[in-house]
């Protein structure tokens, strides 16, 4: 291991900083593995070097099939989308990305919540009270008979999710181009 | 007409497929996986791509890897093997390119 091949592995873990310890180190090993092999197989350092390309591309490459393959949600994702936005700074990374996430997480969450309350607020209706805390309000509109809580709460919710969930998966296909676009197959 | 762009396409697609042909068969390390590839020109891919894809198969749960000593001085390697749901994946990804070269082949005509 010379010094050409340690500064390159100390570059890609420094941009791998964003995952998990055990993770960083186990892509570091193995990097230092391969580059052992094709060291023995008589591939000078500069060549190797050369190979693997540059270490904040391959970094990048990491990040981004952690994230983007399938475009479902899950919580660990949206770590990783902030991982790899904050790695990799730039105006998509500073503003667009965590903003897109972010709202459509709210969204999502958002289209979840608006129902239940709806279901609450009908429920409470059913059995004779009147839930102070839950209101309908659309700008001017403002639900008042009980029987508009529910549909509008429904409608409203899933509307809300669908739009999360586009949102969502735009995000993905940002990140999933970004990370792809250095690397040449 | 850019035919280089249909091929990094086709390679995108088939990578999955063919790396996890090739664990099935026994376990094989990254550098072999690499060098196997690199036989074939239209699948043929280097180590920012193949590194990243084992380990997004490894999240996946495709695969599963452990580290092994190997012999006279080489560094520690990491073999990987294939799944229960890695040999589900790979079954379905198989009847779906028999599909592809059946309709391929009926299409160009005899």
């Amino acid at each position: 291991m010379d010094k050409i091949m340690n500064d390159y592995l100390e570059k890609i873990g420094k941009h791998l900083k964003p995952m998990s310890t055990p993770e960083r180190i186990d892509i570091v090993k193995e990097i230092k593995s391969v580059m052992l092999e094709l060291q023995h197989n008589g591939v000078s350092s500069e060549q190797i070097i050369e190979r693997l390309g540059n270490p904040k591309e391959l970094a990048k490459a990491y990040l981004g099939e952690a994230i983007s393959k399938n475009s479902t949600f899950s919580w660990r994702k949206f770590g990783a989308v902030f991982a790899f936005c904050s790695s990799f700074a730039g105006v998509s990374g500073i503003f667009v990305l965590p903003i897109i996430s972010t709202l459509s997480i709210a969204l999502m969450s958002s289209g979840v919540i608006t129902p239940i309350g709806g279901i609450i607020k009908f429920i409470g209706y059913l059995m004779g009270h009147d839930i102070a805390g839950i209101t309908f309000e659309f700008g001017a509109f403002t639900a008042t008979r009980p029987m508009q809580y529910l549909p509008i709460s429904i409608v409203s919710g899933v509307l809300m999710f669908l739009l999360g969930k586009v949102l969502w998966k735009l995000t993905m296909k940002y990140i999933h181009a970004i990370s792809q676009k250095k690397i040449k197959l | 007409m850019n035919v280089e762009d249909w091929k990094s396409q086709i390679k995108r697609g088939t990578l999955d497929f063919c790396i996890l042909l090739l664990i099935k068969q026994r376990p094989y390390y990254g550098y072999e996986i690499i060098s196997k590839l690199e036989q074939y020109p239209i699948i043929a891919a280097k180590e920012n791509t193949i590194y990243p894809l084992l380990r997004r198969l490894l999240k996946e749960e495709y695969i599963s890897s452990s580290w092994q000593d190997s012999t006279e001085g080489l560094p520690p390697r990491k073999y990987y093997t294939i799944t229960e749901k890695g040999n589900e994946y790979l079954n379905a990804m198989s009847l779906e390119w028999d599909n592809l070269l059946t309709a391929i082949s009926e299409i160009k005509g005899s």
